[in-house]
């Protein structure tokens, strides 16, 4: 048998997700062990193993893959459990990472917490002034050397960062993407003289123009090298004694898996791998279903991230943000949002109006209902005074629920003081959040120039696909999709990824583009997709590249990522790229927008490299006709705004449903880790791959 | 039954929350369009925009969080339509207004706004407004700032609303019109379009609420935000205290010194900000409309004051009154020129807000905590025109100026670098994006040490930048424009000290290549050989040459409290960061290091005794002399403990003076050392310590090349019991101290008493 095994690796749970060689997937959950994680993935596999009624060395031993999601570079990172790391930089610009563009004080803030002025501050930084050293260089923006390297200079610079501690070196001078002479130099002393420190340079990492979020990607990967080396090194270990004999990959930020020795030199590539995982896994099954527009929405306890694929495509982020740090490297657009099952209702002080979070209960205390101390009302309590959540099948069963605890806050926080009563409080909690985040669905797509309308929106996550019928319509969406494999969706997406590079770098040209130049920078960087590619074991010929060229208009400063053609980059491919410009930004930006008259230049070009990994066909199965009453578990009274009460619901289980299958709302279908609520007035199916089309009307 | 009382009963708590936040998306939406569409940097960059959504009478409930101003003065414009164009020429839907005139309602020419109304079936539901702004729109000097402007003659073509889209279709001959003005036609075209887009998006998505929930409730809901911010903000005054708060600051202009004077007095929930005192107008440049500085406070308010109140601008102005004379700076008469209003008094105005609301909330109990120092008051500007490496002809604005430091809070220090405090978004370019548009080359861009204002907690520290010209034989053309070079003017609070001055300077005719190519990188003007230094005014017309150094200082935050009583580890960590040095540190924090770095406890505890005693001396050596103080001083060596009266004080005064209550009149005491300082109804610091010294006491980088020195003077106020630093003050020779802080609890006193 030839098993793909994934886990994804997050907070609270490791999701296991096995895919057999006949396409059949297999998922299990354990509980995730902070401690030392391997024990949590281990015991998923184990989960999953004897799901499948195998030992977990049979079941490794009989797997060509093993891919594996973490967010231990997000939480190092968030806890500032990072090593020490030191910063060789121009000369005069030392504090580049500290003043941050002066926009690093509310670089990815909430309304809420730009609003609190008084408290505003940078974050800690990951490199601190005393570790940072101005080396005597300078190269000018024609790749010129202005003033030569001393390297004596680096050097006594070096030696001063390690005798104050530093376990990894970060290299970053101005316009080194350009002419990297210098960073070199420093970079084989360094290596020279410290092998087994961790070294990064900029050139080598993210050869692109903006020197601060350059700086902040080069320290940051040398912030975490060094421990998510000794993770990744640690998980392998295990995983090769438990039976696994292949090379384990890694989950990219930018989508696409990558290998262990990849990641231990590229650790920011881990952040935010999770989300990107879901919304890799949204993009397979839109392939699958054929949906090539698709708004991912993953409603979790805490937090809601939304995604976007355009064409098929994953979309990178423009300016991704971490811990306040810009940084510059491919990562896939998802925003997040604290809004959630857990965002706490209450009311506020002055007006007594009724609001729903930011603030959440977050699993600890988690909601009134979970009685673990919460007094609280949260969206979940809503939930479950509605009738919307079976307290007795939370999660299959594996955490009782208590209805009379979410009634009493509800009451006693909301519904008295208002002078509701408790359901009508409950249901404008729902109605609220509900219409909050169909406002930020609008919001994200239209930020970057889409209209949600035009969308299938994905919903998953705990608690996607149950309020999906409420937000779907809010932000004008027709359709939406509760995945099979809803919760564990981002080891699923893990497991259908293949090998992925992104190799970018910048070299700013004002059109017409020299095609000898273009042609030279082209070939530079598909040589090293492939050999990264190779390098992690995949055949020549297993690999695709795609190119793209980031242009804008002069004097602007936003860029546009523009496709360009395989092949002969000759003046007429080039003329091509310019008119592909000019298509793409009056597409985004509206018909008139264009602005020739200031010229256009070309900034940054990058080459996506996929190598091919084996991911098996999901069978469909055949279709089982409309009547889905086989699949009917029970009913029980859930509470609707139509009928201005309860209603005696169909309660349908997940697991019993077939392909085409039919189901009118109001209805409420259960499975293992969600439920999905078909609100009067909506229709469901169910497709050949058991997701669940739901036309939100 | 217990809780609050929802204020708007009409409609249900559901439906009003959710159309608040969409009322929110929308504005939000319109924002996007509006950055997507544009092609100016300064719009997309700077973020210099904003847009708003209005009830029917012009009243604006939504604003963004760009620049607050922008959002603000829209509403003044569509009460000057509505007003006029009732009947003449009418207003329909779908119509656009164009308008440019400050005596209307926007800061200045180049903020021209655009308003739309929005229709539900013939009838006038609300409107759109936004503002960019824009680099150029005419006028005899290109971009901003009209030097040697007489009037507002001499100065940008100016016009009141004018209805440029009638029902839906752009007037074509209206538009040639409004283009023909500016020397860059394109860009201006391209923001129009920006901005009518945003229009449309707006409008459309307004509309489709009407369809959802009906005008009558969309209506309500519009209302009722402005009521809710209303009542949320007298709530907010409710929690603070009764008193009056005034602070005086100059703006340093050509060969002129104009004093700027706020006093704002809160009883209960009414608030009021008086300007008198402030300067006779400008003939041009510096001044501003009293519709300009109304919304320049209205929006600095919720800085301070609106941590948890959404930002609307209507709510705060049926709180706020203002009172200004007709004929001065703040308050221009036409034909006044206003065309650096924005940067001249709309900073000042920013900054005074900031001050004197941070001195209330430093008498407040409940809030204490965030009283703020001055953030960066007024920043540097520069534009530059020349040929650029490429050979093409190129000519912008540098924006570095905006990366200042913030004010220390009784919490926290200020931000290194963290920026001004009108726009939240706030971002600098990149030095290789300069580098690359610009023939310059930067050889460095830094904080400056020592520039925050000393305090318990220090102020952010500003920003320095020094760049040649490159791969150019010259830049013919460089434009600087800033005030606060002579006097520090980004004041402290509760004994802060203000933060270092804002600089230009450029050295002539120097060896920099020849050291560049030897890999010396210099760091200051200083290590640079030969060459002579040239010191620039407030305002200043050059160029800059292939062997000359340009260096530009930005000024950081204030500080809070007395530096002496700062922790001395935070300080032995501000020097280990380079954000204090060893002799600052000393001088103004009187903390000495070991040579391991550690601090130095004995050598900080003798050097801190030896600043109170030199206080001391300063103070006598000035001449002024309480009217009960014995002159003895002896109590600095033996501090007394506060005794018990103190601990039960009633009312804050400021960060060490508190009210006490006496059999008579309530006294105003030192809650470090017990000293009795007076009546509260009497000014504390006429009854404490005061020394004169020139600006440059309060740092190394305040005023460094002594520029008329002689214009301004410090003044530090002291505790006559204990010599803490109770405040600082900026002041001409000769002129009255500010009597900054007023607090009614006397007053409020005798009123209950005569209630009871």
């Amino acid at each position: 048998m030839n098993f793909i095994v994934a886990v994804d690796s997050g907070g609270t749970f490791a999701d296991c997700c096995v895919i057999d060689a006949a396409g059949r997937v297999t998922r299990a959950k354990a509980p995730s062990t902070p401690h030392d994680y391997s024990q949590g993935i281990l015991a998923s596999i184990a989960r999953a193993a004897g799901i499948l009624n195998l030992t977990v060395k049979d079941l490794l031993a009989q797997s060509v893959l093993f891919g594996h999601g973490t967010t231990v570079g997000t939480n190092m990172l968030l806890q500032r459990a990072g090593c020490r790391v030191g910063l060789l930089t121009t000369r005069g610009h030392e504090d580049a990472i500290l003043i941050g563009r002066t926009i690093q004080k509310v670089a990815g803030l909430s309304e809420e917490e730009i609003r609190n002025v008084a408290y505003q501050r940078k974050p800690d930084p990951i490199v601190p002034r005393p570790l940072i050293r101005g080396v005597r260089e300078r190269i000018d923006c024609l790749g010129q050397v202005v003033a030569p390297l001393d390297l004596e200079d680096a050097r006594r610079g070096a030696r001063e960062l390690v005798d104050q501690g530093a376990a990894a070196l970060a290299v970053c001078f101005l316009w080194s993407f350009l002419n990297p002479a210098h960073e070199q130099a420093v970079v084989r002393m360094l290596r020279d003289e410290y092998p087994t420190l961790f070294v990064t340079a900029s050139y080598e990492l993210a050869p692109v123009l903006k020197e601060y979020e350059r700086t902040a990607t080069t320290a940051l990967n040398g912030y975490l090298g060094p421990g998510c080396g000794r993770y990744l090194d640690a998980l392998a270990g295990r995983l090769r004694a438990a039976g696994f004999a292949g090379n384990p990959v890694v989950m990219q930020s930018s989508g696409g898996v990558m290998s262990i020795e990849t990641a231990r030199e590229q650790p920011v590539a881990l952040l935010n791998s999770g989300p990107a995982g879901g919304v890799i896994a949204a993009a397979a099954i839109g392939r699958q279903l054929g949906f090539r527009n698709i708004l991912t929405t993953d409603v979790g306890g805490t937090s809601f991230d939304v995604g976007l694929v355009v064409d098929g495509e994953v979309l990178f982020s423009d300016n991704p943000v971490f811990a306040q740090y810009h940084i510059l490297f491919p990562v896939i657009d998802v925003v997040s949002i604290g809004s959630g099952g857990g965002s706490i209702a209450w009311l506020e002080p002055a007006t007594g109006r009724l609001r729903v979070g930011p603030r959440s209960a977050g699993a600890d205390p988690g909601p009134a209902c979970y009685r673990q101390g919460g007094t609280e009302p949260t969206v979940t309590d809503a939930d479950v005074v509605l009738g919307r959540i079976n307290p007795d099948y939370f999660l299959a069963g594996a955490r009782p629920l208590y209805r009379e605890l979410a009634e009493e806050a509800i009451r006693r926080r909301i519904a008295e003081p208002l002078e509701m009563s408790v359901e009508d409080a409950a249901l404008a909690i729902v109605d609220i959040v509900d219409a909050q985040m169909a406002d930020l669905v609008r919001k994200l797509s239209v930020d970057r120039g889409y209209d949600p309308r035009a969308f299938a929106l994905f919903a998953f996550g705990g608690a996607g696909p149950l309020h999906v019928g409420g937000y779907g319509r809010g932000c004008g969406a027709r359709l939406a999709v509760a995945p099979a494999l809803a919760s564990a969706f981002s080891a699923f997406g893990i497991a259908a990824s293949d090998m992925a590079t992104v190799q970018e770098i910048s070299d700013p040209m004002v059109a017409p583009l020299d095609p000898a130049r273009l042609t030279a920078i082209f070939g530079q960087l598909e040589a090293r997709v492939h050999q990264q590619l190779e390098r992690s074991g995949i055949p020549r010929t297993q690999h695709r590249v795609r190119r793209g060229v980031k242009m804008r208009y002069r004097g602007q400063l936003h860029e546009l990522l523009v496709p360009l053609s395989d092949g002969v980059l000759d003046e007429g491919a080039l003329a091509r790229l310019i008119d592909d410009f000019e298509v793409r930004y009056e597409q985004k930006y509206g018909k008139g927008a264009a602005y020739r008259k200031a010229g256009m230049e070309a900034i940054t070009y990058e080459v996506r490299g996929t190598g091919l990994l084996y991911t098996p066909e999901i069978p469909a199965e055949p279709p089982a006709g409309p009547d889905a009453s086989g699949a009917q578990k029970g009913i029980r009274p859930v509470y609707f705004r139509e009928f201005r009460g309860y209603r005696d619901t169909a309660i349908y289980d997940a697991d019993l449903l077939h392909s085409g299958n039919r189901l009118a709302g109001p209805a409420v279908v259960e499975a293992v880790d969600t439920t999905i609520l078909i609100h009067p007035g909506q229709h469901a199916e169910v497709d050949p791959y058991h997701n669940i089309l739901l036309h939100l009307g | 039954m217990t809780g609050p009382t929802p204020t708007v009963r009409s409609i249900d708590p559901v439906t009003f929350e959710i159309l608040r936040h969409r009322f929110w998306a929308i504005n939000e939406e319109a924002s996007s369009t509006i950055r997507l569409v544009s092609g100016s940097p300064v719009a997309v960059e700077a973020n210099d925009i904003n847009n708003g959504l209005m009830t029917a009478a012009g009243d604006v409930f939504v604003v963004g969080y760009y620049s607050l101003n922008k959002a603000i003065t829209i509403s003044a414009v569509v009460k000057d339509i509505l007003h006029h164009y009732q009947d003449n020429p009418g207003i329909f839907p779908d119509d656009g207004f164009i308008c440019n005139d400050p005596y209307c309602g926007v800061m200045h020419a180049n903020d021209v706004a655009y308003l739309t109304p929005i229709h539900w079936e013939g009838m006038l539901l609300g409107w759109f407004g936004a503002e960019i702004h824009l680099v150029d729109v005419g006028g005899p000097v290109p971009g901003q700032v009209q030097l040697g402007a007489k009037d507002a003659f001499g100065e940008q073509p100016i016009f009141p609303p004018i209805k440029l889209i009638e029902r839906g279709v752009m007037r074509r001959d209206l538009e040639r019109e409004y283009l023909r003005h500016t020397r860059l036609p394109d860009l201006v075209a391209l923001d129009l379009r920006a901005k009518i887009a945003a229009g449309n998006v707006a409008r459309e998505r307004v509309l489709e609420l009407v369809r959802e929930f009906g005008p009558e409730t969309v209506r309500e809901v519009m209302d009722g935000i402005i009521r809710d911010v209303e009542e949320r903000f007298r709530a907010r005054l409710r929690e603070l205290p009764d008193g009056i708060w005034r602070h005086r600051m100059y703006i340093d202009f050509e060969d002129q010194i104009f004093p700027v004077a706020m006093a704002a007095e809160k009883r209960g929930d009414a608030l009021t900000f008086d300007l008198t005192g402030t300067a006779r107008q400008a003939p041009a440049v510096i001044n501003v409309s009293p519709q300009g500085a109304s919304a320049v406070i209205w929006g600095e308010i919720s800085n301070s004051l609106c941590w948890d109140i959404p930002w609307c601008p209507a709510g705060i102005a049926r709180v706020v009154r203002i009172i200004s004379e007709p004929g001065t700076l703040c308050h221009a008469v036409w034909p006044a020129g206003v065309s650096k209003s924005t940067t001249s008094i709309g900073h000042a105005l920013r900054d005074l807000v900031n001050v004197v609301l941070g001195k209330m909330l430093a008498s407040s109990e409940a809030h204490h905590d965030r009283a703020m120092a001055c953030w960066q008051a007024t920043n540097t500007h520069e534009e530059l025109f020349g040929t650029d490496q490429r050979g093409e002809p190129f000519g912008q604005t540098l924006l570095d100026g905006m990366a200042g430091g913030t004010g220390a809070t009784p919490v926290h220090d200020g931000i290194d670098t963290g920026g001004k405090m009108n726009a939240m978004a706030t971002i600098i370019a990149n030095v290789e994006t300069y580098e690359y548009k610009y023939p310059i080359l930067y050889l460095h861009r830094k904080h400056v040490t020592d520039s925050g204002g000393a305090g318990t907690y220090r102020g952010g520290n500003g920003m320095s930048i020094m760049y040649i010209a490159h791969n150019v034989p010259e830049i013919p053309e460089k434009i600087m424009h800033c005030w606060g070079v002579e006097q520090p003017i980004t004041a402290g609070i509760g004994g802060g000290y203000p933060s270092a001055t804002n600089l230009f300077e450029i050295k002539r005719g120097t060896s920099i290549r020849r050291l560049l190519a030897s890999s010396q990188i210099p760091d200051e003007p200083s290590d640079v050989p030969d060459g002579t230094l040239e010191i620039y005014p407030p305002v200043a017309r050059t160029h800059l040459d292939a062997d000359d150094v340009y260096r530009c200082v930005d000024t950081g935050g204030g500080g809070y409290g007395d530096p002496l009583l700062r922790d001395p580890h935070l300080v032995a960590r501000d020097i280990a960061n380079r954000a204090v040095s060893v002799e600052f540190a000393r001088e103004m924090y009187g903390v000495a290091l070991t040579s391991s770095g550690d601090v130095d406890q004995e050598a900080t505890r003798a050097r801190r005794e030896a600043i109170r005693r030199a206080r001391l001396a300063g103070a006598q050596a000035s001449g002024h002399r309480p009217a009960q103080f014995d002159g003895t001083g002896d109590r600095t060596a033996n501090r007394q403990p506060p005794d018990r009266r103190i601990e039960s004080w009633i009312a804050r005064v400021s960060e060490y003076l508190v009210v006490v209550q006496e059999a008579g009149e309530p006294l105003v005491c030192c809650r470090l050392c017990g000293f009795a300082v007076g009546p509260v109804s009497a000014d504390y610091k006429e009854r404490v310590l005061m020394a004169r010294f020139p600006v440059t006491r309060a740092g190394p980088r305040v005023n460094p090349h002594r520029i008329h020195l002689e214009h301004f003077e410090f003044r530090e106020f002291y505790c006559p019991g204990c010599l803490v630093l109770l405040e600082t003050e900026v002041a001409r020779p000769g002129e009255p101290s500010v009597r900054d802080v007023e607090i009614f609890v006397g007053a409020f006193a005798h009123e209950l008493h005569r209630r009871g």
